[in-house]
């Protein structure tokens, strides 16, 4: 009896220590299928017999489920089935759960074809540095002719990883540059005025607005959003990992060096400025802790925040907002990597039907009813056209994706009632026109630093209150410094200005 | 719970495994036994990823070997004896609080003489356990914020200052205690409370005759008898020791940077760093790491035990 009861305790507590590895396990063994392996064998015989089974496109669609797809679908299906042969299925996953979702996908071998990738969700160049999407220069090459031409060069040009494309890159505004947006009636009220703005303007209003209005929050940070939160001050720089803080000074096309951006004497005066703020309660007491904001902002307590400069910016964020808002912009726009790498579509390393995939993406870019179709649904059922060609959703009409953006060429789509008639000229015009970046075209492979990219990324979290306002520079801010360092910051640094001076070699 | 299957198990265990009339109960058996393959044995496989860099499109078994690769960057990092010390010492300071706490509850509800007044006291002191982190976050969060929580309410009421609790790290080792008794103290306790309830009342009759006090018979009777229960109970948290319980420390604290002295530990830190490298590999080594050092101190424990007193030892 002694001995079974050993036995089975000793099983008993094998199985429980067994329980606690289960966790990094997962995500094993669904990719050991040897299908897989044959798409190459397959390439041949798909393209030429037109006259087979069509076959299946499945697209992981960033957008919450849509509950008349179908109909959007049986449409879609009739434009591009004879053309290419394929019919498309659609897997809807909204934007706060794509990016957990695909990395799953992507590592377990799930079968699907095309995705949604770019710099802040699904991370492109992670995936294309794990090997899970498709190279698609001689893809392009071979079955498309038209794609090439339908995405202007620069763009092209931003995506490249290593000197080949990896997804094609969705159009709509790509520069980066920021604005402030401000409420209408706040900024009436307490005088704003001007066409740009920077933060000294900006804080004689915050001070009349903090005066004046009890119940506002005057001004918005967020110190999960580097970038964002320091773009007033950090104008003269591109932000090229907004982790990191690695960044080059803008408009030196000559001689190109990554600095560190919070060692710079404008990312000092920001934190104390806001520092400042802070004791005087221009933002929030509770920022450390608050978390997600939006809720504050579509009700309107939040008189001041900074986003993207963007033609038709004010109208359309108050459409979203539910709130009037104005934009002044701070920040002169510039084509960067970054701007071009914010939404991109891929091809999966295991999709069985690349070529088939690439053709519809060459449809999606150039046919302008099938990108309507799906980014907008079936007119007079999900939305109306008004006199000027701009329209206006039906609600509850069961197809309301919001990822016109997300799915192609943004320039072929409707602008929305309310927004200014011709936003999508202005847009079109100021991406042409703006300048582009120095290292355009630059992406950073991180692999070499993958541990030093790992500890300064927890340094950071730790001290990002600092451009919160709540933590005090003059205590915090060498110790920052000199955590980063210790962190292998200088590695960082030289491994950058190693690939940055790669890179303009090879241009 | 295990004294529950080793009863069960026993009679048929008595002539080994062959035995016919017990192959009713191993079929039972026989449903766990396969998850527990399916679940917990299976995916060991995926150990492997540990010492590679792995890649989609190579798969899990066809990416390239690395040896300790992934191991180094933790042991590398600035951070490692904080986190380390964080997660020992609060894992430390609840194993002792738990018990400490949960052997009391089950002597109160014990002593209890209305069998109502005990179902009712059960039920509310199980209740937060099935409350996940998510909620309790936001309950600690309407109770500390800075902003108009609770807490801060009634102090400027009493005239005093508003505290910022979510840039004091130090008050963190006591709230998150806190909040961990809160949410695993009732459990703990009805488990001590079963087994009180399995002691012989002859002894406390006996105790009740020679004029005992009820302090006399907590030391005497109740402690000694719910020895082998709470050894066991902590032997199989110390093998937890090395792995902080994610959902109170992530959720909580809310992820507050200034925190981190205190407040950050393994998985956290572990969490963080792979959210923005997402590296499969490092994080299968730490996830491996952790379960070694709590299975070697399983093993210490347990052997300890046995040799102070062979009865109270898990195997």
């Amino acid at each position: 009896m002694k001995k079974q009861r050993k036995a089975l305790s000793l099983l008993l507590a094998g199985a429980m220590a067994v329980s606690l590895l289960a966790g990094c396990g997962d995500g094993g063994n669904a990719n050991e299928d040897p299908e897989k392996e044959n798409t190459e064998n397959n390439e041949g015989e798909d393209s030429e017999n037109g006259d087979e089974e069509p076959v299946v496109l499945k697209w992981v669609f960033p957008a919450g489920e849509q509950e008349d797809a179908a109909s959007v679908l049986e449409k879609v299906n009739e434009i591009i089935e004879p053309k290419i042969g394929a019919t498309l299925e659609l897997e809807f996953v909204e934007f706060g759960a794509y990016a957990d979702k695909l990395n799953m996908y992507m590592s377990s071998g799930a079968d699907f074809d095309l995705c949604y990738t770019s710099n802040w969700c699904n991370d492109y160049v992670q995936a294309v540095a794990k090997g899970g999407l498709y190279p698609l220069d001689e893809l392009i090459e071979n079955n498309t002719t038209l794609l090439k031409d339908a995405i202007p060069e620069y763009a092209w040009e931003g995506t490249k990883i290593g000197g080949e494309i990896y997804a094609v890159p969705n159009i709509q505004i790509m520069t980066t540059g920021n604005a402030y947006y401000i409420l209408k009636d706040v900024a009436e009220k307490y005088g704003f005025e001007g066409e740009t703005a920077d933060p000294e303007m900006m804080e004689a209003f915050l001070e009349k607005v903090k005066a004046g209005e009890a119940d506002l929050i005057p001004y918005l940070v967020d110190a999960g959003n580097f970038a964002d939160t320091l773009s007033p001050w950090l104008t003269d720089y591109e932000v090229l990992d907004s982790t990191l803080g690695i960044g080059v000074k803008e408009g030196s096309s000559e001689d190109v060096t990554a600095c560190v951006l919070y060692e710079t004497e404008e990312f000092k005066d920001a934190i104390a400025t806001l520092r400042d703020w802070y004791q005087k309660g221009y933002i929030r007491e509770d920022v450390a802790s608050v978390g997600d904001q939006q809720a504050d902002l579509n009700s309107g307590r939040i008189a001041v925040y900074i986003s993207r400069n963007k033609p038709g910016g004010a109208a359309s964020d108050s459409a979203m907002r539910g709130q009037e808002f104005i934009m002044v912009p701070f920040e002169t726009p510039l084509v960067t990597t970054g701007g071009i790498l914010s939404t991109m579509t891929g091809i999966n390393k295991n999709s069985e039907h690349p070529e088939k995939a690439i053709q519809f993406l060459e449809l999606l870019f150039t046919d302008q009813e099938l990108y309507r179709l799906l980014a907008y649904g079936i007119e007079g059922t999900h939305y109306t056209t008004d006199e000027n060609g701009q329209i206006t959703y039906i609600e509850n009409s069961g197809y309301k994706t919001d990822a016109d953006w997300a799915i192609g060429n943004t320039f072929m789509g409707y602008s929305l009632a309310g927004q200014e008639v011709d936003v999508l000229e202005q847009t079109e015009a100021m991406n042409d026109s703006a300048t582009k970046s120095p290292v355009l075209g630059f992406t950073f492979d991180a692999s070499n630093i993958q541990s030093e990219y790992a500890q300064i990324a927890s340094v950071v979290a730790e001290y990002n209150l600092l451009w919160a306002g709540t933590l005090d520079p003059e205590e915090s801010y060498d110790e920052f410094i000199e955590k980063l360092y210790s962190a292998g910051m200088q590695t960082v640094v030289d491994e950058y200005n190693r690939q940055i001076q790669e890179f303009m070699a090879t241009k | 719970m295990r004294v529950k299957k080793d009863r069960a198990i026993k009679p048929s265990g008595r002539k080994g495994f062959a035995r016919k009339s017990s192959w009713q109960l191993y079929s039972m058996c026989a449903i766990p036994v396969i998850l527990v393959f399916l679940f917990n044995y299976l995916p060991m496989g995926g150990l492997v990823l540990a010492f590679k860099d792995y890649r989609y499109d190579k798969g899990i078994f066809g990416s390239d070997w690395v040896g300790l690769k992934n191991f180094k960057f933790f042991f590398e990092t600035d951070t490692f004896s904080r986190i380390t010390f964080n997660t020992l010492f609060m894992n430390f300071l609840f194993i002792v609080t738990g018990v400490a706490c949960s052997v009391g509850l089950a002597i109160l509800l014990f002593e209890l003489r209305s069998r109502r007044a005990t179902k009712v006291f059960q039920t509310a002191l199980i209740v937060p356990n099935f409350i996940s982190w998510v909620i309790a976050a936001y309950m600690v969060f309407a109770l500390l914020s800075p902003r108009n929580g609770v807490l801060n309410v009634i102090i400027e009421q009493l005239g005093g200052q508003k505290i910022d609790w979510y840039s004091k790290p130090e008050a963190w080792i006591v709230i998150l205690t806190i909040c961990n008794l809160w949410k695993n103290v009732g459990i703990d306790s009805v488990v001590y409370y079963a087994s009180l309830m399995g002691v012989d009342m002859a002894l406390f009759e006996a105790a009740d005759i020679d004029g005992a006090t009820k302090w006399q018979k907590i030391k005497y009777i109740i402690i000694p008898s719910l020895g082998p229960v709470i050894s066991i109970l902590t032997i199989l948290k110390i093998g937890n020791i090395f792995r902080a319980d994610f959902g109170l420390f992530y959720n909580v604290t809310r992820n507050v940077g200034t925190l981190y002295q205190t407040t950050d530990v393994i998985d956290t830190y572990i969490y963080r760093t792979m959210q923005s490298v997402g590296n499969m590999g490092m994080s299968s080594a730490v996830g491996l790491l952790q379960s070694i050092v709590g299975f070697i101190l399983v093993m210490i424990t347990n052997y300890v035990t046995k040799k102070i007193d062979p009865d109270r030892a898990l195997y």
